[in-house]
């Protein structure tokens, strides 16, 4: 099942803000090491996927993960050689709004060298820079 | 656990800009409270706070406070809250709350474990972490840094509960006795695995229910067979009106280009 809602009031939506820093979702709440949003996007549900079966591939079902950003917004977008008007657009794909110091994924149960190089491979799956951070290292 | 001395200065910069004032300067704003005496802002120095926290195993720490200019020449406070900047880490505020040495306190310890447990060892386990700090009370000089649990003789679905925990004398744990605290689960399997890679692609992106249609089919009719029909036969008619024009306008242009061409080259 990709990541997407089961129910929503309204299938479109208006693109909305990303300014600021998260202000919430910037520990590491479940899991022993997690990986850190350093820039602002949009991260779809391919992209999040990717980056989970690049982080459960090389985990080879030792340890557990945990996906700390869900995708509630879906964007729309007009077909090529649309002219402009005629409402907005069919339903692209869902996303989850990423601000800096946001916490992508966790993971625990397995040693360091091996979450670290999970979590390196998920992150060049992603369009952002991220940083590596653990529970016990207090930044 | 031990205290550590650390100078601190009474602040007379408030507010943001105030306190954006002392971060720029090296130092950081900082608040002592409790119930022996007034509120009061203070400021610390940066580096020796970092470092302070830097060589410690959790932010759980007893200081000895010398504030400059007060009538007691040290006061011994816990570490209440270290706020930290979101991205960088910077420690932003602290707040120090002044204990007694015969009051006792409460608070969360970390939970650290020993040894690697021998469901995950020869089994292939996982270890799972369900608290990953305890909250107990007594005497803040009884009080240890951190708990250390030995895991080693655990194997698969055999957990360490709260009750289990041994504590120095004095210190006491609080909550539920039967809450696990670090436990062992079995692995995930390959079919497990693979049935959620077959789901994976199983949902299309425009598949999603929406509250409002499913509230007007509950208004509409009071069969709910029939609500479900009609809104069926409405959904196909929708797709049929969107993907026709788009179909045509697609198609209809290109296929003109094409003769347009043509037509030239003839």
């Amino acid at each position: 099942m990709p990541l997407m809602p089961d129910r929503v009031k309204y299938r479109k939506m208006h693109r909305g803000s990303r300014a600021g820093l998260a202000t919430r979702g910037h520990t590491v709440a479940f899991g022993e090491y997690g990986l850190m949003a350093l820039e602002r996007c949009w991260l779809d549900t391919k992209q999040l996927e990717a980056a989970r079966v690049a982080i459960a591939r090389n985990m080879k079902r030792h340890g557990k993960m945990w996906i700390r950003v869900f995708p509630q917004k879906s964007f729309t977008k007009k077909p090529l050689e649309t002219r402009m008007g005629k409402g907005k657009g069919p339903l692209e794909s869902w996303v989850a709004v990423i601000r800096p110091a946001n916490v992508l994924f966790e993971v625990d149960g397995v040693t360091e060298a091996v979450a670290r190089e999970s979590l390196r491979l998920a992150a060049t799956k992603l369009p952002i820079k991220t940083r590596f951070i653990s529970r016990h290292r207090i930044r | 656990m031990k205290s550590v001395a650390l100078n601190a200065i009474p602040r007379t910069l408030g507010r943001r800009a105030g306190a954006k004032k002392l971060r720029s300067e090296g130092r950081i704003p900082a608040v002592i409270y409790g119930r022996q005496a007034q509120p009061q802002n203070l400021e610390l120095n940066s580096k020796e706070m970092e470092d302070l926290i830097h060589h410690s195993v959790s932010e759980n720490l007893l200081v000895d406070l010398a504030v400059r200019d007060d009538a007691r020449p040290k006061r011994l406070a816990l570490v209440q809250e270290v706020q930290h900047h979101p991205l960088s880490g910077k420690v932003l505020h602290v707040d120090f709350h002044e204990i007694a040495e015969t009051e006792k306190v409460t608070i969360s310890i970390p939970v650290e474990t020993l040894g690697e447990a021998e469901g995950v060892k020869t089994q292939g386990g996982v270890l799972e972490h369900v608290l990953f700090k305890i909250k107990v009370r007594g005497l803040a000089k009884d009080i240890p840094e951190t708990i250390i649990i030995d895991v080693s003789q655990l194997k698969i679905g055999e957990a360490v509960h709260l009750g289990e925990i041994k504590t120095p004398a004095g210190v006491e744990i609080i909550g539920d006795k039967n809450i696990p605290v670090i436990a062992v689960a079995a692995p995930r399997t390959e079919e497990e695995e693979a049935a959620e890679a077959a789901e994976a692609g199983a949902t299309a992106l425009g598949d999603v229910e929406m509250i409002k249609e499913k509230k007007e089919e509950g208004e509409e009719g009071a069969t709910p067979a029939k609500g479900a029909e009609k809104g069926g036969e409405k959904a196909a008619a929708k797709g049929a009106e969107k993907g026709a024009p788009t179909g045509d306008k697609k198609g209809a242009p290109a296929a003109d280009k094409k003769a347009a061409t043509g037509d030239k080259k003839k």
